[in-house]
């Protein structure tokens, strides 16, 4: 999966409320909703997200990508002024990508929501209560045209 | 004739090595439809690249139904799980002994064996290192065109 999140204005007002609060080293889950099932198909199906990979310890993202999931299993996605197509598929409640360039790995993921806020945990890491030493989610998204409220459970 | 064994254990080693290596041209990736018919309802034998703790052993045989469930046999080992092609690649996730993340793979066709490679590891659209393979399978009852698979 995964490229660029929101609208840079967007970002920059996530940023400025989650100083030092937020990064890939902070497990969500506790505070978040699994999204499987139907809810996943719904969250996903037919709808664009913009999200970011790599937040650094003071909350600020880099990154920023859009992906959007067309109905029938096709996938586009920009990062960078790069655009990128393949396939979605949900897989025993996990997202999973693919890409035409093989060169761009894709992968399963978890999926986790606060508010309007999307956390993506790779899938490929069989799921545990307390996961250490490495980074939890592996990007954030929020669909086209919400307004994030990420930043609150970061306090 | 110790000497002479050991001399020629040292050439016989590297020819084999070579004769065991592939190389990217010897690969064809599959990809979409042709990577879920290859699979669907199919029964292969594989080996991975080095025996597994859990079992001792690198041989393990898999039935892919094409309900997208999967039988997966390994030494004393029995699991079910499923099975699901997107894109270019085809991943696997399990529900029993074997449960754990899901693990997604590219595979190249070299003759009627199946070479799978963990995520991220292609370069312009083929193995950095082919000889890196996770797995390599040959449909069950084929007669294999690669070595270490039993046909």
């Amino acid at each position: 999966m995964l490229a660029r999140l929101f609208a840079l204005p967007i970002m920059m007002t996530l940023t400025s409320t989650t100083a030092l609060a937020q990064s890939q080293d902070t497990d969500v889950r506790a505070k978040a909703s699994r999204v499987t099932g139907e809810a996943l198909i719904e969250a996903f199906s037919g709808v664009t997200h913009k999200g970011a990979y790599n937040f650094s310890a003071q909350g600020r993202a880099s990154n920023f990508y859009t992906e959007t999931h067309l109905k029938d299993g096709p996938v586009k996605y920009s990062e960078g002024g790069q655009a990128h197509d393949g396939d979605w598929a949900i897989f025993r409640d996990s997202l999973c990508y693919s890409y035409d360039e093989a060169d761009m790995p894709g992968g399963c993921f978890r999926v986790y929501k606060i508010g309007t806020c999307y956390y993506f945990y790779s899938a490929s890491i069989r799921e545990m209560q307390d996961e250490l030493d490495r980074d939890y989610w592996t990007a954030r998204s929020v669909q086209d045209g919400d307004e994030p409220t990420c930043e609150a459970v970061f306090s | 004739m110790k000497t002479f064994f050991m001399a020629l254990a040292l050439i016989l080693l590297p020819l084999g090595a070579l004769a065991n290596d592939i190389t990217a041209d010897d690969l064809s990736p599959l990809t979409g439809d042709a990577l879920t018919e290859t699979f669907k309802g199919v029964t292969m034998h594989g080996t991975y690249k080095s025996p597994r703790e859990r079992t001792g052993t690198s041989a393990f045989t898999e039935t892919f139904n094409a309900d997208g469930t999967t039988h997966y046999s390994e030494g004393k080992i029995t699991d079910t799980g499923n099975w699901v092609v997107t894109g270019n690649t085809i991943c696997f996730a399990y529900n029993g002994e074997l449960m754990g993340g899901t693990s997604c793979f590219n595979v190249f066709r070299a003759g009627n064996c199946y070479y799978s490679y963990g995520l991220g590891q292609l370069k312009s659209g083929y193995p950095v290192r082919p000889n890196s393979w996770s797995a390599k399978t040959i449909v069950k009852g084929e007669y294999n065109t690669c070595d270490d698979l039993v046909s």
